[in-house]
């Protein structure tokens, strides 16, 4: 157990250095920095004064070596755009969106796990019908249109809940669920699948020789083992969602991580860009290494077979 | 985005038929702003955002002000002010102004603040707003004197639209980052909260001066909110949350009109779009070398048409590279008034009669270009857009890699026609004419301080660049104002709208 730890949390710190070298890369051969951080007002010497005055004409290796040995002494710099420091802001803002990102996630399942499993025990039904149905019309209904509609109804016409900011948990509540329906999906079919595939096993079929009540057999026996990619896929959904939410937050005015992302993007504003992708990246990788443990603990079989 | 936009169009729509009616009477005494950006901060000297600029108007006074509905300039924290000669200006202080936290005002303010944000490393955000100055200098308690470093014919545009006044004892006690984070001025409203990024509370303050030309605000509490999408905006606005939105994009705005109780505005802005030609050839030998094939270009489009089906509003359509209220605008210049027939003769006669292929980098106006090539398409130009950021324009502008480039300006809302035009005809990285007349004109023009020679040399350089057709004017641009209709609300031309001078019906 011990070997199979190490060797996922190696491979994590891995993929994390290798993300950032991408990061930091990509965002230095889309366009002059300098230029863009000047705006289009800007004139010829605002844009070298702001070259020089972040380090942007140096050779890109010594820019990633100085920004790896900040971040390694924990300074994720300051933006510039906000002239504050990136951790205060991403300090600030990562509740938000964990909080929705939580709050989503256990929605998705709440809805999903149960759902899945009802398809999977009537196949072919109404009730699997209804399942499916539904998950296609999430899976391929735009996330913005869905926050748009739900806007309409709940905030404009009903007018059960406030359509932005984020003051309360009411807030939260359409943007989660738009968030959720997004993820609910894959979850649903992957519950629905892996219930199938059990129930038709062999030890599902003992347990019903020994006359163990249905629901002992779904909760206790099957679904203990069809929940386990569920977890992987639940957990790697969570990442989505942090990193996702760009649409969500914008839409329903959530000054969380996404929203900044995004309009960091917009502004040029590397420091923050490269430290969300960092700390994104990192959460991501962390959240899989769960994944992997959970699974590990959830199914013996699973600890030594990956190599 | 586009495809964005028209779902966004789609749902403002059936937000409209979903209305039952709009509530909730706005609370009188208190203003809900909203804007889709956010903005650093709200001071005038390091941030750089618009937002941050309409926050600072309200919050900071500066030595002078500018009407922006007319442009004319008129004392706020000076009494008066005069020229002494080129490069020094002297102005007479009010003394009975005293700061949100009670300091009072004074030179040692003024000085303070200009000789601090002049330093080459003050960390100014937009050096052009103060490398014009020299410095300042305290003659008594009540009179400064501000050094140019040029002479700069904007001196006194700058000094009423940017250059806010920081305390300077409050400055020496809680620094660059203090006075950013808790901003004290002697503006109108003093704040009262604001987090970054997402929003402010601004309150009526009860000790602004008398006379001030701002007047004293009717509405005791501004409440600004960043909503970054526009039809969470418009909803809000529907169910009474927010009174106020502006930069509606012009597909929407007609159908938040038919909203009950809403107010919309398509104001007239000093921003204009305009087409500017290689004509230096900087590009590779090009056709737009000869006057005729750029003519040409000007007659086959249709610019009233532009003005009327997809810019709308109060725009106009424009002689001229520059807003026509500007100091030394003129549209008293050679016009191409729509006329294919006369286009496709000089195209002829350039030696194109099977017409020609050329290539316009733009970085806003899709529905703008669309219709400029659907115009030139039928005389046979075939116009290839390429859309890039903005940035990446500017630097093919600088390094001459652009056959033609459409631009959108607002002339840092500055009201004077070197704003408009000088960094685009000075012979400098922008400029894609080369023309060294024009340069010496707007050189002559940039740096005297007789307004008469100044309107002389501009009009000759503008006459030159009509004549030329080096640049074709398009129109001016609108801004999109929505608002609970109680609201007296006056919607300026250099986008920066201000609320101290609104109130309820």
């Amino acid at each position: 157990m011990l070997e199979f730890l190490l060797r996922r949390v190696v491979l994590a710190l891995a993929v994390a250095f290798a993300v950032s070298i991408i990061a930091f890369s990509l965002l230095r051969l889309s366009g002059d920095l300098a230029q863009e951080l000047a705006g289009a007002n800007a004139t010829a010497l605002d844009v070298q004064l702001l070259r020089e005055a972040y380090g942007l004409d140096r050779p890109l290796w010594a820019q990633y070596l100085q920004w790896a040995g900040q971040v390694l002494r924990g300074d994720l710099g300051r933006s510039v755009f906000f002239d504050e420091p990136v951790a205060d802001l991403l300090a600030a803002r990562l509740p938000v969106t964990m909080r929705l990102g939580a709050f989503a996630l256990v929605l998705a399942l709440v809805v999903a796990i149960p759902l899945g499993i009802l398809a999977a025990m009537r196949p072919g039904t109404w009730v699997d019908r209804i399942a499916l149905g539904t998950a296609l019309v999430g899976q391929a209904m735009p996330t913005f249109w869905f926050a748009l509609l739900l806007i309409v109804v709940f905030g404009v016409k009903l007018r059960w809940l406030p359509v932005s900011g984020n003051d309360s948990w009411r807030h939260f509540i359409l943007p989660a669920v738009t968030l959720a329906y997004f993820a609910m999906p894959a979850l649903m079919r992957l519950t629905r699948a892996g219930m199938l595939e059990v129930m038709s096993a062999d030890y599902i079929r003992t347990a019903r020789a020994k006359g163990l009540r249905p629901s002992s057999i779904i909760l206790k026996h099957a679904l203990r083992n069809a929940i386990i990619p569920v977890v992987s896929v639940a957990a790697v959904q969570l990442g989505f969602m942090l990193g996702g939410s760009i649409v969500v937050e914008s839409i329903f005015a959530l000054h969380g991580v996404g929203y900044l992302g995004w309009i960091s993007v917009q502004r040029a504003d590397f420091p923050v860009v490269q430290a969300i992708v960092l700390v994104l990246s990192l959460v991501f990788v962390m959240l899989t290494l769960l994944a992997d443990l959970l699974n590990a603990k959830l199914d013996p079989r699973m600890r030594g077979s990956r190599r | 985005m586009q495809r964005r936009h028209f779902l966004g169009g789609c749902a403002a729509l059936s937000l409209g038929a979903f209305m039952p009616h709009v509530g909730i009477a706005a609370s009188r005494d208190t203003l809900r702003i909203a804007w889709t950006q956010s903005y650093e901060n709200m001071d005038p000297y390091y941030g750089a955002s618009r937002e941050g600029l309409i926050m600072a108007r309200h919050v900071y006074d500066t030595l002078l002000y500018i009407d922006p509905l007319n442009g004319e300039i008129s004392p706020l924290l000076a009494r008066s002010w005069r020229w002494l000669d080129d490069v020094t200006l002297e102005f007479s202080l009010r003394d009975d102004v005293t700061f949100h936290n009670g300091y009072p005002f004074s030179a040692d303010d003024v000085v303070e603040t200009f000789n601090r944000v002049v330093q080459p490393d003050s960390g100014v955000k937009v050096r052009s707003i103060v490398e014009w100055m020299k410095g300042a200098e305290k003659l008594d308690d009540y009179t400064v004197r501000v050094y140019l470093a040029r002479p700069n014919p904007t001196a006194l545009n700058s000094l009423a639209s940017q250059m806010g006044i920081h305390s300077a004892r409050y400055f020496a006690e809680v620094g660059r980052d203090g006075v950013i984070r808790n901003p004290v001025g002697t503006g109108p409203y003093m704040v009262k909260s604001q987090e970054t990024d997402q929003g402010a509370v601004l309150e009526r303050f009860d000790g602004y001066f008398e006379g001030s030309v701002k007047g004293k605000p009717k509405i005791k509490t501004l409440e600004v909110k960043v909503i970054p999408d526009v039809n969470t905006q418009i909803a809000n606005l529907m169910t009474g949350q927010i009174d106020w939105i502006w930069r509606v994009p012009s597909d929407v705005i007609d159908k938040v009109a038919g909203l009950p109780s809403v107010a919309v505005e398509s104001a007239e802005t000093m921003r204009y779009v305009a087409i500017a030609f290689d004509a230096a050839g900087r590009s590779g030998a090009s056709p737009l070398q000869d006057a005729r094939v750029r003519k040409a270009f000007a007659y086959a489009v249709n610019r009233q048409s532009l003005r009327d089906n997809i810019i709308k509003g109060k725009s106009r359509v424009l002689h001229s590279p520059c807003f026509p209220a500007q100091f030394g605008c003129t549209s008293d210049v050679t016009q191409y008034d729509y006329n294919p027939e006369r286009a496709r003769q000089l195209l002829a006669e350039a030696g194109y009669p099977d017409g020609l292929d050329l290539t316009m980098v733009a970085y806003t106006g899709k529905s703008e270009t669309e219709a400029v090539a659907a115009d030139l398409a039928k005389v046979g130009i075939r116009l290839n857009t390429r859309f890039l950021r903005s940035p990446i324009v500017r630097t093919m502008m600088e390094n001459g890699e652009a056959q033609i480039v459409m631009l959108s300006w607002g002339s840092y809302s500055v009201s004077d026609v070197s704003a408009a035009i000088s960094m685009y005809f000075d012979g400098g990285g922008y400029d894609m004419t080369r023309d060294t007349e024009i340069t010496a004109w707007v050189k002559a023009g940039d740096t005297s301080l007789d307004p008469e020679v100044r309107k002389r040399s501009y009009d000759l350089a503008l006459k030159r660049i009509a004549e030329q057709a080096y640049w074709l004017p398009l129109t001016t641009t609108v801004t999109n104002y929505a608002y609970v209709e109680s609201l007296r609300f006056r919607a300026p031309y250099d986008e920066v709208p201000t609320f101290f001078d609104c109130s309820w019906d």
